[in-house]
């Protein structure tokens, strides 16, 4: 990664590490760490979209939850505009907070329900007018389709779809560089999950903000990422340009996960030969062990595997961490 | 005859603005060894459907018209007869495998349950034929696993109990309502994979309801669109898919983001929203949200017409 590069990235991510703390096993015994993302490094433009992707467990959460400063990171740093999010007061914090937002995945518990639009969108406007901030809210709220006299509205009031735009909305109130949207369209129906994911590629044309976007469907990242970087239990296994990584994946989980996303048009699939899966969830041991953690499940494993792969460039933007790929 | 067969079925529910219709007048059949599955957004009526066919609705619930399995009528039987039909002749999978599972018991115990309920099995023969189920949907060691709890199993496990759950009296008919959900793609593809092996290696027929299209087209012989309670259109899965006939089925089509998309080409969602029960439309259900929409479509409901071979759409203008 080039120095110039890291000046012009919005967020940048080094070597983060994120573990929680589980519950002792007696009150004398050395506390246990859950690692729920290890040394994970990438970043992300100036007006990018750069998606995570990853099963549940994977650590996409997690990151995004450290990337907001709402979870500490154990060691590594997270740079946001050039600053080191460790570095920043609370106040610092605060300050900066405007410049990047957050979207949750469920606008049922996302929006306050006693709370009208007009005090949920101008919430992040604490130190505005108020006659500028409903000025605002009026604004963004035209531009995600809604209109004035719904400010005096509540949550109850509103469908899934224009909830999850009302949580859009107020994460535009700021003008802020980054939106970190977290599985923002995976509980809304495909007709209205259209309209937000257009809604998101419209703003981001119009305001030129950077989205890191978390999702765990392929197709809906195909659709509004440029860039992909693929999390398995809370490594970073590839890096590259959404298209390539999808026609073509280097990693073996990528291409597992490629493969059994289901596609329109393909025909019936023919039932496949009985599968065994293993008890117990794979791969508990990797980290104490040192090995890569996807050895357990990939149908290439050998020898090297048993010690983790570090992730190298392929060129082209491409990164994978696979001794044999 | 099909194995099931749903004639003209209606669903009522009282609200303080009248009786409205969750289920409107809906036929349909599913034949022994075939997948039907049924999609729409949600508040389309599709797990009501399934529902009434498990008979599972609250009591204040007016369920007209006939489900028959078997040429029997499952809406003469009095509550013990379902009773002993239910987890037994027709099973069913539910979307959430943890709210679906007993936390408290064994999955032993739960996939025993049935056998001990509907068969005259002992304890022990049960206990044989549930290792034999487990094994069967692809649970590895399972004469130790019978004894876990599901807490100790991950989402997919789960599901695959469940599975085993609803396989355990050999069922002939099992209603699957989002049974893959709530799980990873990956997960997802395994138990996709092990329900069209268990529909292919017995003559089980399924119904799936789910809200993916992508799922339908590699699972589904044949699919139901249910628009407001309605079908819109019925037919073989990859005819509908590949030349839908309603507008509706053409909108989810074309809402959805695929891999095949050109870069830079735009969803296209559905215009507007799912009308509210309470003000469904007199007419067509789409009318408001339809772009072929005319006058004679708000007039009156259009009836289920064959458009092609065992292709059938509710649209006037089709």
């Amino acid at each position: 990664m080039s120095i110039s590069h890291q000046a012009s990235a919005v967020l940048s991510v080094e070597d983060l590490s994120v573990r929680y703390r589980l519950p002792r096993r007696s009150l004398f015994a050395a506390p246990e760490w859950f690692a729920a993302v290890t040394g994970a490094t990438f970043s992300v433009g100036k007006g990018a979209s750069l998606a995570l992707v990853g099963e549940s467990g994977s650590g996409k959460s997690s990151l995004a939850k450290a990337v907001m400063g709402l979870e500490p990171a154990s060691a590594g740093a997270i740079r946001l505009f050039g600053q080191d999010l460790a570095s920043l007061s609370a106040n610092e914090l605060r300050e900066l907070r405007r410049r990047f937002q957050m979207v949750f995945q469920d606008p049922y518990s996302s929006l306050d329900p006693r709370h009208s639009i007009q005090r949920i969108v101008i919430e992040p406007l604490r130190d505005v007018a108020r006659t500028e901030a409903r000025e605002r809210a009026a604004e963004v709220l035209s531009h995600v389709g809604l209109g004035v006299n719904d400010l005096g509205k509540y949550p109850h009031q509103f469908s899934g779809g224009q909830r999850q735009r009302i949580a859009i909305a107020r994460a535009l109130v700021t003008k802020p560089d980054l939106i970190v949207a977290d599985e923002p369209v995976s509980a809304l129906d495909v007709s209205v999950q259209a309209q937000v994911l257009n809604l998101m590629q419209d703003l981001q044309a119009q305001y030129g903000m950077a989205y890191l976007f978390i999702s765990h469907d392929l197709a809906v990242v195909e659709y509004l990422c440029e860039d992909v970087v693929v999390l398995y239990r809370g490594r970073v296994v590839e890096i590259g340009k959404t298209r390539e990584v999808m026609k073509d994946p280097a990693h073996p989980y990528t291409q597992e996960l490629v493969n059994a996303m289901p596609r329109l048009g393909g025909g019936k699939r023919r039932p496949a030969a009985k599968q065994q899966v293993k008890a117990g969830s794979p791969d508990e041991n990797a980290n104490a062990t040192g090995a890569c953690p996807y050895m357990s499940r990939c149908p290439r494993a050998a020898e090297v595997c048993r010690v983790a792969p570090s992730l190298r460039a392929l060129g082209n933007g491409r990164s994978v961490a696979c001794h044999l790929s | 005859m099909a194995l099931l067969e749903v004639e003209h079925l209606t669903v009522s529910l009282p609200t303080s603005d009248g009786w409205v219709h969750p289920v409107d007048d809906v036929s349909f059949t599913v034949s022994r060894g075939e997948i039907l599955s049924i999609v729409g957004e949600s508040g389309c009526g599709k797990s009501t459907t399934a529902l009434a066919v498990m008979r599972l609705l609250a009591e204040n619930v007016r369920i007209a018209g006939q489900i028959r399995l078997d040429g029997a009528d499952l809406l003469q039987l009095s509550e013990a007869e379902m009773c002993a039909l239910r987890g037994n002749r027709i099973s069913m999978i539910f979307q959430e495998p943890m709210t679906a599972l007993n936390p408290v018991k064994t999955i032993g115990f739960q996939i025993m349950e049935p056998l001990l309920v509907h068969t005259s099995m002992s304890r022990t023969e049960a206990r044989e034929k549930a290792i034999d189920l487990l094994a069967r949907v692809g649970i590895d060691q399972p004469a130790r696993r019978i004894n876990a709890y599901p807490h100790q199993l991950s989402g997919g496990q789960r599901q695959r109990i469940v599975i085993a759950m609803a396989l355990a009296c050999e069922p002939d008919l099992i209603v699957a309502d989002e049974p893959t959900t709530a799980l990873d793609t990956t997960v997802q593809r395994q138990i996709l994979d092990l329900l069209l092996r268990l529909v292919s290696e017995t003559s089980i027929a399924l119904m799936l309801i789910t809200h993916n299209l992508a799922v339908v087209s590699e699972v589904a012989d044949r699919v139901m669109v249910m628009y407001g309670g309605r079908i819109t259109e019925t037919g073989p899965t990859s005819d509908v898919l590949a030349h839908p006939i309603h507008p509706y089925t053409k909108g989810l089509i074309g809402a959805l983001p695929r891999a095949d998309l050109p870069p830079g080409e735009r969803l296209v969602p559905i215009a507007g929203v799912v009308p509210r029960l309470v003000d469904m439309p007199s007419g067509c259900a789409l009318a408001d949200r339809c772009p072929a929409v005319i006058d004679a479509c708000r007039r009156a409901r259009p009836a289920e017409r064959m458009i092609r071979p065992a292709h059938q759409a509710a649209c006037i203008r089709a």
